[in-house]
């Protein structure tokens, strides 16, 4: 009896079987990620040592000192 | 009896198509043959009263989520660019509606500035669809294997890429997004032209036409570049309208190499221009070669992500769990894609959608770029975390397997991180450790960043790395090879210059110097740290 009802079951639902899809697994579309993900930004710009800005603010005031000059001889 | 459909309050639904599996079934078991209508949704525009067919993915289809947002990605974009040779597109969303498309005939005999004609058609739609991503005849997934999520929607087969007549000159209709099970109709005889195998005898018989095998379209092959892969179906359509005969110039025998998979040209514009020799009294050629886009590397596919994103949370709650990962993975992705594409101009937006990536599928490069952007946004403490996370999922180099019943199985929910990828981890981990003052663990993590993946930025922060601990040579060495490896950095090369002037190097320094004033010539921003190199000088 058993036998007999579930061969009229897989009889029964056989055209459902057969286009039933034989899933692929479920993945991650592989086109879709991004080629560059955010990365870390830098560490921290370096600074120059203390006695370097110094001697750079020195060497700025003689660089304004002299270009000034110059650019009033233009103006001229 | 079912309640009748309505898409877009505009179009009820006549017919819900079958699915090929069935009719397959029902042609062998039941002797009942099938055609085109059987494989589309029908219906009827309220608006005109006109039949249209529809391109819908059937609820049971859940699996190929992805595919159909890319595919109405492609739809949108067809309906943007109008064209007058791809079938009219009247609806996107839940499906495409197309007009009522031309029958699909067999492919007419042409004379070749006819075909050529037809085939710059082709080349038209097939070059702004490369511009946006699509090409080729399928994806890769990361383990290798063939991608059945993204299929690429266009097909080159007669009942997809259609020939028809307008006022007596044959043209084309091309089915884009392409219908791919019409294809398994492309084999069968048209009922339309009857007499199309004769006629192939009688020219085969006169000799007119050559039978060689270089003649037809290569056999599918995952591993070929999309590009050269639809250059090919493009040159293979050239061909079977104009097939060639003895004695024709050498640009056929060019197309047919071409269509045999021989790189002749580099891209859809190549091909266009090598065709106008086959039509030289063409007028309008010119302009519309200088309008092809050159495309001769795919780029990434372009889909509207927040679209894509809306339509992945809508979809969710009506799975059930085993359905859940072919939409959850794919809506993951996207969200991930998002992410980077707002991580500069929009971080708090961006980790929002990097943590509902890593929330929806738990894997280390959504955890990674979280991490990034807490630490971009100063909040360490929760990126050290989110790197934890990272770095506790397990690391797979190649596509892990399982055994069931000795039976070696492909695990494929695992991810494959690439050395790009792992450098990305070692590299966030190491640059958050550095801005904590762990030396030692900041210098292990960004020296494996540098081993796996040689870049100007994991060895500019390496360098930072040494220069923190005092090593000042050995920084100036990874400052000089970030300089080497990016010279147009005005940012790696201060670092360097910095270096070089503490070690006494005074001479090198000024060499660096003076390429960064020439790099940082205009720039406002640049002119405080110039006075500084005054010094330097």
């Amino acid at each position: 009896m058993l036998r007999s009802s579930s061969l009229v079951l897989v009889l029964f639902a056989s055209p459902a079987i057969a286009a039933a899809d034989v899933l692929p697994e479920a993945e991650r579309p592989h086109d879709w990620e991004p080629r560059d993900p955010p990365t870390p930004a830098p560490p921290p710009e370096k600074e120059l040592p203390a006695l370097a800005l110094w001697l750079a603010a020195l060497a700025t005031a003689t660089f304004v000192a002299v270009a000034r000059p110059r650019l009033q001889e233009r103006t001229r | 009896m079912t309640t009748p459909r309505v898409i877009a309050d505009r179009f009820d639904v006549v017919a819900t198509r079958h699915r090929l599996r069935w009719l397959r079934w029902e042609r062998s078991r039941n002797d009942r043959a099938y055609g085109e209508d059987d494989l589309w949704t029908t219906a009827v525009d309220r608006r005109t009263g006109d039949r249209v067919r529809v391109l819908e993915r059937l609820p049971e289809e859940f699996w190929q989520w992805a595919a159909s947002m890319w595919a109405e990605a492609v739809a949108r974009h067809v309906v943007a660019a109008a064209s007058p040779h791809t079938v009219p597109i009247l609806h996107v969303g839940q499906g495409v509606v197309f007009a009522e498309p031309p029958p699909a005939v067999a492919r007419p005999r042409l004379p070749p500035a006819q075909a050529a004609a037809c085939a710059l058609a082709a080349c038209e739609v097939v070059a702004r669809l490369h511009a946006i991503g699509c090409g080729g005849e399928g994806g890769r997934t990361a383990h290798g294997r063939l991608d059945f999520d993204m299929p690429m929607p266009i097909d080159f087969g007669r009942h997809n890429l259609r020939m028809t007549q307008r006022s007596g000159e044959w043209t084309i209709a091309w089915l884009v997004p392409s219908h791919r099970e019409l294809a398994d109709l492309d084999d069968a005889p048209p009922e339309t032209d009857p007499d199309a195998l004769a006629r192939d005898l009688e020219d085969r018989i006169a000799g007119s036409v050559t039978d060689e095998a270089a003649d037809l379209p290569p056999q599918y092959d995952p591993h070929s570049d999309p590009i050269a892969g639809d250059l090919a179906r493009l040159a293979g359509f050239y061909l079977s309208l104009a097939p060639p005969a003895r004695g024709q110039p050498a640009i056929v025998d060019a197309v047919r190499r071409l269509a045999a998979g021989e790189p002749v040209v580099r891209d859809v514009a190549g091909l266009a221009r090598l065709l106008q020799g086959l039509a030289p009294a063409a007028s309008d050629w010119d302009a519309r070669i200088a309008a092809l886009p050159v495309v001769d590397v795919l780029p990434l596919p372009a889909l509207d992500w927040d679209r894509v994103i809306a339509a992945g949370e809508a979809r969710l709650p009506e799975l059930v769990p085993r359905q859940r990962a072919y939409v959850v993975l794919p809506l993951a992705v996207a969200y991930h894609r998002r992410a980077t594409l707002r991580a500069a101009a929009a971080p708090t937006d961006a980790l929002r959608d990097a943590g509902r990536a890593a929330e929806l599928d738990p894997i280390t490069p959504y955890h990674v770029t979280r991490a990034v952007l807490l630490d971009r946004l100063g909040r360490r403490d929760e990126a050290r975390a989110a790197i934890a996370l990272a770095f506790a999922t397990p690391e797979w180099t190649s596509a892990p397997t399982v055994e069931v019943d000795e039976i070696r199985l492909l695990n494929a929910g695992e991810v494959v991180l690439g050395d790009r990828e792992r450098a990305r981890a070692h590299a966030t981990r190491g640059t958050i450790a550095l801005r904590d003052g762990d030396l030692a663990l900041a210098e292990n993590d960004l020296r494996r960043a540098l081993d796996l993946d040689l870049t100007a930025a994991h060895a500019h922060a390496l360098g930072a790395v040494l220069y923190a601990g005092g090593d000042l040579a050995g920084a100036a060495a990874l400052e000089a090879r970030a300089v080497e490896l990016e010279p147009a950095s005005a940012r790696y090369r201060w670092d360097l210059v910095v270096s070089l002037h503490r070690l006494g190097r005074r001479d090198e320094a000024l060499v660096h110097a003076r390429e960064l004033e020439a790099l940082e010539a205009g720039d406002p921003n640049g002119r405080a740290r110039r006075i500084r190199l005054l010094n330097g000088a």
